[in-house]
């Protein structure tokens, strides 16, 4: 009958590699750190991307049709983004901005994002020409 | 190294995510233009489409006038590498125009 491995048995298993393991991944970990923090600021930027392109057309669009927009701008500007709108006869282009710092970096190393909707203004509002920083 | 492969299909997926996104906005927005312009008996609505499309760095494929709406496709090339060698052409559809609930006058 085979007995069950002693506890002597095991502490022998566990350093039969006297730390190499530990050693290689203490020399992997900046490394894997390194890939999940770029992982996370690209996901980051994505997500800030796809806020600011959404902002940008829900905002061109409810303009474009005369309805208000206060909300939207409050929304953006809490979001730190930079809203502009420009008027060119019929059309009304819809700009946000915003910067998105790199983790810990400082903030001139900090990524600009633009997000631009272009929509065509309801011809009883093309007269209203503001062409202005909206925030 | 690695972080540098693993950063590409992830910038290349992003990148997808968000033209689709965008693509899906513009067709809104061209649809609803064209419909305007329907709305305001401009007899070829579809002009109008294909500029504003064009202004938001689309392409108006296809565009169809029906009696009181205006079905648009629109499609944008999404690169596969920095050289630009192949592409994909992402689409978005969408209808706008008049409609009115059963029973309305």
């Amino acid at each position: 009958m085979k007995s069950l491995p002693s506890r002597v048995n095991h502490r022998a298993w566990f350093t039969l590699d006297h730390g190499f393991a530990t050693a290689e991944f203490a020399a992997v970990l900046p490394s894997l750190i390194l890939v999940a923090v770029t992982i996370l600021q690209i996901l980051s930027l994505c997500c800030t991307q796809i806020q600011i392109q959404s902002m940008s057309y829900l905002i061109a669009k409810n303009v474009a049709r005369g309805e208000l927009v206060s909300d939207l701008l409050a929304k953006a500007n809490n979001g730190g983004m930079r809203v502009e709108e420009f008027r060119d006869g019929k059309y009304l282009t819809v700009r946000v901005t915003t910067d998105r710092a790199l983790g810990v970096l400082p903030k001139k190393f900090s990524i600009h994002l633009v997000a631009e909707t272009v929509s065509d203004v309801e011809p009883h509002l093309q007269g209203d020409s503001r062409g202005t920083n909206v925030d | 190294m690695a972080t540098i492969l693993m950063s590409f299909p992830l910038f290349w997926l992003a990148s997808a995510a968000l033209n689709f996104l965008r693509v899906t906005q513009v067709a809104d927005v061209v649809a609803l233009s064209a419909a305007r312009q329907l709305i305001a008996d401009d007899p070829n609505p579809c002009n109008t489409a294909t500029q504003l499309a064009e202004l938001n760095g689309a392409t108006l494929m296809d565009c169809t006038v029906l009696s009181n709406s205006v079905q648009v496709k629109v499609g944008s090339a999404l690169h596969y590498g920095p050289l630009g060698f192949a592409s994909k052409l992402i689409t978005a559809s969408a209808n706008a125009g008049l409609w009115r609930k059963e029973g309305e006058l």
